[in-house]
């Protein structure tokens, strides 16, 4: 019957994802242009127009340049995250001394609004460069310290048990046991952390620099620029899509075997 | 005697309760060399837990394990332990699991004796494999052929053949008792399944309900080399099946 051609059409998972995005943007496009004030939301062609001629530009107010701040100021960051947060959730998760005299503080300060903590890195470093990293490098340093030691944490007795019944201890123990059973957790901690980052190096740029894409999503603000502040938006989500993706290639790369175990993660 | 235990008392504390659960009270038994020893008895009589201190990962409270006169007080490389579970690092391939207790030996050495102990479990060509990606039976015999690889005086088995489907168990035990016989080992056989004990022992040590004491020795002495179908025909067989059955008091 036609009907459940129809249907079979659209149970396909391309047919169906292209679908819902051509009616949602024909939707927004009439909203956005025709029942609501521009000035809200925008709507997508003047979204894309917008988004080209961002593109192509140079100097402050476009798309190019300011994001060579932007990432820079995420990747600092994120890699004092790895640096500083990923030994500290291993020592964590493996020392019982540092978990019950350092985790009560870790975990107060995982749920505390870090961005709360801006106006005290002012202080600190005053404005500018210095001060976004440190910022971008508090935002998410706690996800990679976290997802680590609930790694370490959740390592099954009985590896532990394996591991002793065949003598591997101390360094081996580490090499062959802890650190390859915690690299998915940790991958999951890399997801997050970067995603913070790109948070933190957005939101401090926005108070406290006159370049980057958060400076520019401000200014934007400042002058209703609706359409040039959503064509940043969507930048910055491709941006944060990409840098997932980067994660998860890496997690197929060096855990594969855990993707595989269990479908997905 | 090869392998001496001695008055093995084991009690846990319960937590957040004052009180203590004993498990093991007072077991003794021993084994000579090369011989297949049975610890059966009801499911939760402290078989695990005896096995795990023979492993050295859990310490009896009092009493004593002795291989070869040497008194067993940690893990080491002369017991080897096949687990319920299999217990494979599932991070690992075959090969790496296989070789992970040895890593001692000359990189030579080890790969020898990974080769050496995989084709003794059948397992040649699944080296570079992961352990998921391998039937619950084969992931056992990974679990055996890391055991051996260590070449242990005593090889510690723990219900090995408890999560894998009535076929393959009844396959697994023939290959077993191929590599117990080839290599002369030792074995501790840890199992509730009375036939698995009939059919793979010299001898079969029965406890009592916890806490636990060894009720009765008997001896298997049913012809060898065993054949699953044909070992199971035997009126021999059936007669040790009956006297065993009375010991774990499920007959009068």
């Amino acid at each position: 019957m036609a009907s459940n051609r129809a249907l079979q059409i659209l149970q396909n998972k391309w047919v169906a994802t292209i679908l819902t995005f051509v009616i949602f943007v024909v939707v927004w496009q009439i909203v956005g242009s025709y029942i609501l004030n521009p000035l809200f939301i925008s709507y997508p062609t003047a979204i894309a127009s917008a988004f080209a001629r961002l593109a192509v530009s140079t100097g402050q107010y476009s798309l190019i340049g300011p994001t060579v701040p932007t990432l820079l100021e995420t990747f600092e960051g994120f890699g004092l995250s790895i640096l500083i947060g990923l030994p500290l959730g291993l020592l964590l998760g493996i020392s019982r001394t540092l978990d019950i005299s350092l985790n009560p503080y870790v975990n107060a300060l995982y749920v505390t609004p870090r961005i709360a903590m801006i106006p005290l890195i002012i202080i600190w470093f005053g404005i500018g460069e210095p001060a976004i990293v440190f910022t971008t490098f508090f935002l998410s340093v706690f996800p990679m310290i976290v997802n680590t030691y609930v790694g370490v944490r959740d390592i099954s007795k009985s590896m532990l048990d394996t591991a002793e019944v065949f003598s591997i201890r101390g360094l081996r123990r580490f090499r062959y046991v802890i650190l390859p059973a915690t690299f998915p957790f940790i991958i999951a901690g890399l997801r997050l952390s970067i995603g913070s980052a790109l948070v933190g190096a957005v939101v401090a740029q926005m108070i406290l620099s006159l370049s980057g894409l958060g400076y520019i999503l401000t200014a934007f603000g400042d002058f209703f620029q609706t359409a040039q502040l959503m064509a940043v938006i969507i930048e910055l989500m491709i941006i944060g899509v990409i840098m997932n993706y980067g994660i998860d290639l890496l997690g197929k790369r060096f855990a594969d075997w855990k993707v595989t175990e269990r479908g997905y993660r | 005697m090869f392998v001496e235990v001695n008055d093995v008392k084991k009690s846990f504390q319960m937590s957040r309760q004052k009180e203590t659960l004993q498990v093991l009270d007072g077991i003794s038994f021993s084994a000579d060399q090369g011989e297949v020893v049975s610890i059966i008895g009801p499911s939760g009589c402290g078989k695990t837990t005896l096995v795990r201190i023979l492993a050295g990962i859990e310490k009896q409270d009092s009493g004593s394990i002795k291989i070869e006169n040497h008194e067993v007080t940690g893990p080491g490389s002369n017991r080897g332990m096949v687990f319920q579970t299999f217990n494979l690092f599932p991070w690992m391939t075959i090969e790496q699991n296989v070789g992970i207790g040895i890593l001692d030996l000359p990189e030579e050495e080890r790969k020898k004796r990974v080769e050496t102990y995989l084709a003794m479990v059948n397992l040649q060509g699944f080296e570079k494999y992961h352990p998921h990606q391998l039937s619950g039976g084969m992931q056992q015999r990974v679990g055996v052929a890391r055991a051996m690889a260590l070449e242990p005086k005593v090889l510690l088995v723990d219900e090995a053949l408890a999560n894998v489907d009535a076929q393959t168990a009844e396959q697994l035990m023939d290959q077993l008792l191929q590599v117990f016989a080839k290599t002369k080992k030792t074995v501790i056989y840890v199992t509730h399944n009375m036939d698995e004990a009939i059919y793979m022992s010299n001898r079969i040590v029965v406890l009592s309900k916890r806490p636990s004491k060894v009720i009765q020795v008997l001896d298997d002495e049913l012809p060898t080399p065993r054949w699953e179908k044909d070992t199971r025909a035997m009126p021999e067989y059936g007669q040790l099946r009956t006297t065993l059955r009375k010991s774990l008091g499920l007959a009068r």
